[in-house]
């Protein structure tokens, strides 16, 4: 599926997963929200988000590692990546961006400015 | 311990017995024996060389002498054949020789020999014949002939024919029977039938002094076989009437020659005279050698004298030769001296040499037994061990120390293998393979464990010669255990340290990794916390059920903040309690009487290390523990003081009631090192890496101290001031801050 409006989000923690879908939903995406990062590249092969919004703190894998798999499928050389962290630092915010991230943004995230920032990054 | 005193008392008793040696009579005698015989050598070859000497001057006397005889015998010779000449003219005439021939055979001699006055044929004359002799005389010319001296005689021997004439006319008719020395001559020349000479004299011609030489003549073809036979026979004598001094002064002296000289190298090394003994006895010196004043010279005395004789025909006119002074020259003279006294001065120097030889030879002995006692003392009280061993690692010889070392004497390690004491038998291998494989004379070091008597382990350094030209090994050990020890426990504290950077490396890594952990966990919990009570706050749900949804979401995100916050604390409280802190509230007052008894009895006993405390610091309170804070100022005073005598430590406490805090300040006395070390500290990165350039353990202190305070939540600061002193500057909570701990 191809969809300029589906977001894949991957994150472990199911609060704050459904956070991010309420949030992002509110704002008129369809989201995709995986636990792990074998459920979400098994989905990420036959699908091609717009968007990948990942943590980085994941269970079975980093998310610098993750990324770079991700890369490797070619149905997602266009997509964009955000990573969302809970430690966050000048040096870790230059770590993203040169693994690939296109942004980041830190926890706790502002609800109000949550969907602005995933919309500016996929403008850009 | 093996007695060495048997062996320093043996040597101290040698060494007094053999203080003089070098000038022991008994040790050098054979230096004066040498002597001794050099100088009877000496004088065994001043002997030899006045021998020689002598024998020299004899052969030249000799040669000299027999210069002058071999020149009066070819003289002589030459006289003979005239006078034989002559004779024989008579034996070939078969009548008279005829005046003529007598002249003319006479006259060439006369002429050529200045030396003869006259040729002279004198016939026997009778009495009965006189007569007509003296007219047959004057017939041949001689007008005045008369035979003289006058007088009636039986017979009568008058010169009937004289050459030459002139010179000799006095002698014409003259009757040589008359002359008694002439008549003894002829009567000798007839019965004996020789030629005859006469003694020298002087014959009646003025101051001249000659000699005859007479040949007797026989009647023709008359038996002259006897005595009788010739008298009877006798018919005349020719006589060769010669000039003595003129013959020997002709004979000596060469054709050329100067007034003074004889022209004869050899003639002027002797003197001489030749005289002759008349029929009476009578001595005549004929004549001498310019130089015979030696003779009569008082005081001298030649070195060779002799008489030697010279035969004119019958005659034996004698000949005394000397030697002048200094003959064969002054040196020649004193060559024997000058033998005897190099030949003493040589016997002297050689004994001299020798006797310093030997003295230098005993001495040498002396010094090298006193070396030698040196080195075995040296090698008796040296603590390493000095040992011998063979190639095959029996010890040979093993000095006291072995019983210092390995509690073994000498006596129980010598024949015993090195293997034996080894605590690592395998060690001997290396050995044993260095010892095989060595080709020439090797050196070497090793270090082992050996075994004491009393089983502990001795680590000993070995240094070894495998010396193949003396077939065997020297080797030399020391105790190296301390070293050892010392060595293991630096490497030891060297790992521990590496371990200990690594556990705070792990730590940090563990530290970061939970911290990593716990802010994202926070972080996620206050996100669902935070997020969904936004969306709450800003009603962005689309009914109830997600409002339920969205609180329910919240209260799990708060109730997993809560069960991971509370997991941290009780993990926290159950971690290991041996280095819990004791908390309780400190009385400087008390603790000041525990603090300088202990560093009194650690540091100001010894060292007279003074410590103060302010006034206030009695009533002054401080949370901590009291041990840890005890021990942490206890590491300060040591680090700020370097331990050094005399230094000076003010401690001021004082209660801050508003930061509610206790401050300590800690001022020591000027201390460079301690400065230093301040800086390190003060400057490092890392605590462990500045410990490589730590000096008396400072930094370390520093850092125990700083380590202790931190733990008990306080905040340690430190810094120099240079001439003014060390500063450490404490801050403790004060009982107000007992919430939380």
């Amino acid at each position: 599926m191809s969809n300029e409006k589906t977001i894949m989000i991957i994150e472990d923690n199911m609060p704050v997963r459904k956070l991010f879908s309420t949030l992002l939903k509110r704002s008129g995406f369809e989201t995709f929200d995986f636990e792990n990062a074998k459920k979400s590249i098994d989905w990420a092969k036959e699908n091609t988000p717009v968007l990948i919004i990942m943590d980085i703190l994941l269970p079975d894998i980093h998310g610098t590692e993750l990324i770079k798999a991700m890369k490797d499928l070619p149905n997602l050389k266009n997509t964009k990546f955000i990573a969302v962290t809970g430690f966050a630092t000048g040096n870790d915010s230059d770590k993203f961006l040169q693994g690939g991230f296109d942004s980041y943004i830190s926890k706790p995230v502002n609800t109000a400015t949550f969907a602005d920032e995933v919309k500016e990054v996929l403008n850009s | 311990m093996a007695d060495n005193n048997y062996y320093y008392d043996k040597i101290l008793k040698e060494n007094q017995k053999n203080k003089k040696s070098f000038f022991n009579f008994k040790k050098t005698y054979p230096a004066y024996l040498v002597l001794i015989l050099f100088l009877i050598l000496s004088f065994f070859i001043w002997d030899q060389a006045k021998l020689m000497v002598k024998n020299n001057q004899k052969q030249e006397f000799r040669k000299a002498t027999n210069s002058v005889i071999s020149r009066l015998e070819a003289k002589k010779q030459r006289k003979l054949e005239v006078i034989n000449s002559i004779s024989v003219l008579f034996d070939i005439f078969p009548f008279k020789v005829p005046k003529d021939y007598f002249e003319l055979y006479s006259t060439v001699p006369t002429m050529t020999y200045p030396s003869i006055l006259g040729v002279i044929y004198a016939p026997k004359v009778s009495n009965e014949e006189k007569g007509a002799f003296v007219y047959n005389a004057k017939s041949m010319g001689y007008y005045d002939y008369y035979i003289h001296p006058e007088g009636e005689r039986q017979v009568y021997f008058p010169s009937e024919y004289i050459i030459p004439l002139e010179s000799n006319i006095h002698q014409l008719g003259f009757d040589y029977y008359t002359n008694d020395d002439l008549k003894t001559a002829m009567n000798k020349a007839m019965k004996e039938n020789i030629l005859v000479t006469s003694p020298v004299k002087n014959y009646g011609r003025n101051d001249t002094v000659s000699f005859y030489m007479i040949s007797p003549l026989y009647e023709k073809d008359s038996e002259t076989n006897t005595e009788n036979q010739r008298i009877n026979n006798f018919d005349a004598a020719v006589l060769l009437e010669i000039k003595a001094d003129l013959y020997f002064k002709n004979a000596i002296k060469s054709a050329v020659t100067e007034e003074k000289s004889t022209g004869f190298a050899s003639d002027s090394s002797i003197y001489f005279r030749i005289f002759d003994l008349d029929y009476e006895g009578k001595k005549n010196v004929i004549y001498q050698s310019d130089n015979s004043h030696f003779f009569d010279k008082a005081g001298f005395t030649p070195l060779i004298n002799e008489i030697i004789d010279y035969q004119l025909a019958d005659r034996t006119i004698k000949i005394e030769f000397a030697t002048v002074p200094d003959f064969g020259g002054k040196f020649q003279t004193l060559l024997p001296l000058i033998t005897l006294i190099i030949a003493i001065f040589v016997s002297f120097a050689f004994f001299g040499f020798l006797h310093s030889l030997i003295s230098s030879r005993a001495r040498a002995v002396d010094l090298a037994e006193k070396m030698t006692r040196s080195q075995r003392r040296i090698v008796e009280t040296s603590n390493d061990m000095i040992a011998i061993m063979d190639f095959n690692a029996i010890w040979q010889s093993m000095n006291p120390a072995s019983d210092i070392i390995l509690g073994y004497t000498p006596e129980e390690m010598n024949g015993t293998p090195l293997k034996q004491y080894l605590k690592n038998p395998e060690d001997f291998n290396n050995f044993d393979s260095l010892v095989k494989n060595a080709e020439e004379d090797v050196h070497n070091k090793f270090d082992v464990e050996m075994l004491s008597k009393d089983g502990e382990v001795r680590w000993v350094s070995w240094s070894i010669t495998i010396s193949k030209t003396d077939n065997v090994i020297y080797a030399l050990g020391r105790d190296v255990t301390l070293e050892k020890l010392a060595e293991q426990q630096a490497i030891l504290k060297s790992k521990q340290i590496q371990l200990a950077q690594k556990y705070a490396q792990e730590a940090s890594e563990s530290k970061s990794f939970f911290m990593t952990k716990l802010s994202h966990q926070l972080r996620n919990n206050l996100t669902g916390i935070i997020g969904y009570l936004q969306l709450l706050d800003q009603k962005i749900y689309e009914n109830e059920e997600e409002h339920d949804s969205f609180v329910k979401l919240a209260e799990e995100s708060s109730e997993e903040i809560f069960t991971f916050v509370s997991d941290i604390i009780e993990a926290t409280i159950n971690s290991d309690n041996t280095d819990s802190i004791n908390y309780e509230i400190i009385q400087f007052g008390k603790i000041q009487q525990e603090m300088e008894a202990e560093l009194k009895s650690k540091y100001a006993e010894e060292l007279n290390i003074k410590i103060s405390f302010n006034e206030e610091a009695k009533t002054s309170k401080a949370l901590a523990d009291g041990e840890l804070l005890k021990d942490a100022l206890t590491e300060l005073t040591g680090a700020l003081t370097q331990n050094k005598p005399n230094s000076a430590i003010e401690v001021f406490i004082q209660e801050n009631d508003y930061e509610k805090m206790t401050e300590i300040q800690m001022l020591a006395s000027e201390n460079h090192i301690t400065e230093k070390m301040i800086k390190l500290f003060k400057n490092t990165d890392s605590v462990i890496d500045a410990l490589k350039d730590d000096e008396d353990d400072i930094v370390f202190r520093l850092a125990v101290a700083a380590s202790a305070i931190k733990r008990l939540n306080g905040t340690f600061a430190v810094d120099s001031l240079g001439k003014d002193g060390n500063l450490v500057m404490i801050n403790l909570p004060s009982n107000a801050q007992t919430e939380g701990i």
